[in-house]
């Protein structure tokens, strides 16, 4: 059962995210180092996640780091990426998305 | 339906039930770079002069990425512009050369982007003579 959005702070968010994006292969999350964008808190902090709350609706920003071949493009991965994020948002709370931004910071290639 | 791909400092145009991709400019000038080094006859691709190393050493001392000096990318929502400085083998047919790294690259960017590329230019800066490395009988004057 999905919880009430009061219940769903962007640690749990951020962290379900960062978790189930780095599973996709060729998908790797920025370090401190690496990142532009972070979600934080008191004693915590995500890296390459922002989570931003608009008129009761979410906006999220994704860095990433990925690694491409023949048969895995960018847009090939972003389309993965995005829809397993929304997947695991919307398996956590009832909130709507506005918006989900992805950013590619770096790549790798692999041959 | 296409997902769009944008750089940071376009305009947003983005769609609003799927959000945009942003590909920074390093990542498109580091891709140009791998598939230069690729193309045979390349030897390097050439340094920065004097005043843009000035004007890059903020974003060197910051950036995640150094190289690639000699490669400048403009990138829109669909498309690309590259324009890069290379240094070529000597004895290599230079108009050869460059169709073969224009494909090399639009090739690159395409597949693996997912970016047109509309136009690569291509500035040969200087020529490298593999026979005018300093060999050791030369480079050591005393023992």
């Amino acid at each position: 059962m999905t919880k009430p959005l009061h219940l769903i702070d962007e640690r749990q968010i951020a962290d379900a995210v960062a978790k189930g994006i780095s599973l996709i292969p060729g998908v790797h999350m920025p370090n401190e180092l690496e990142a532009d964008v972070s979600t934080v808190g008191p004693g915590w902090r995500v890296w390459g996640i922002g989570i931003h709350r608009v008129a009761g609706e979410l906006d999220i920003a994704i860095e990433l780091l990925v690694t491409l071949n023949k048969t895995r493009s960018i847009p090939t991965i972003s389309a993965r990426v995005r829809r397993k994020a929304r997947a695991i948002i919307q398996s956590l709370t009832t909130e709507p998305i506005r918006r989900l931004n992805l950013r590619i910071t770096d790549i790798f290639i692999e041959e | 339906m296409p997902e769009v791909i944008t750089t940071t400092n376009s305009p947003s145009q983005s769609t609003p039930q799927l959000g945009k991709t942003t590909i920074s400019d390093e990542v498109v000038a580091q891709l140009v770079e791998i598939a230069a080094k690729e193309v045979q006859g390349i030897h390097s691709i050439a340094q920065q002069g004097i005043g843009e190393q000035i004007a890059g050493l903020t974003q060197r001392l910051s950036g995640r990425w150094q190289s690639g000096q000699g490669i400048a990318v403009e990138v829109g929502e669909r498309e690309v512009a590259i324009d890069l400085r290379i240094i070529a083998h000597y004895g290599i047919k230079v108009s050869d050369l460059a169709v073969r790294l224009r494909q090399a690259i639009i090739e690159r960017i395409e597949s693996l982007l997912g970016l047109r590329v509309k136009e690569v230019n291509i500035q040969v800066s200087g020529l490298f003579f593999p026979e005018n490395k300093p060999t050791e009988e030369h480079s050591r004057r005393v023992e």
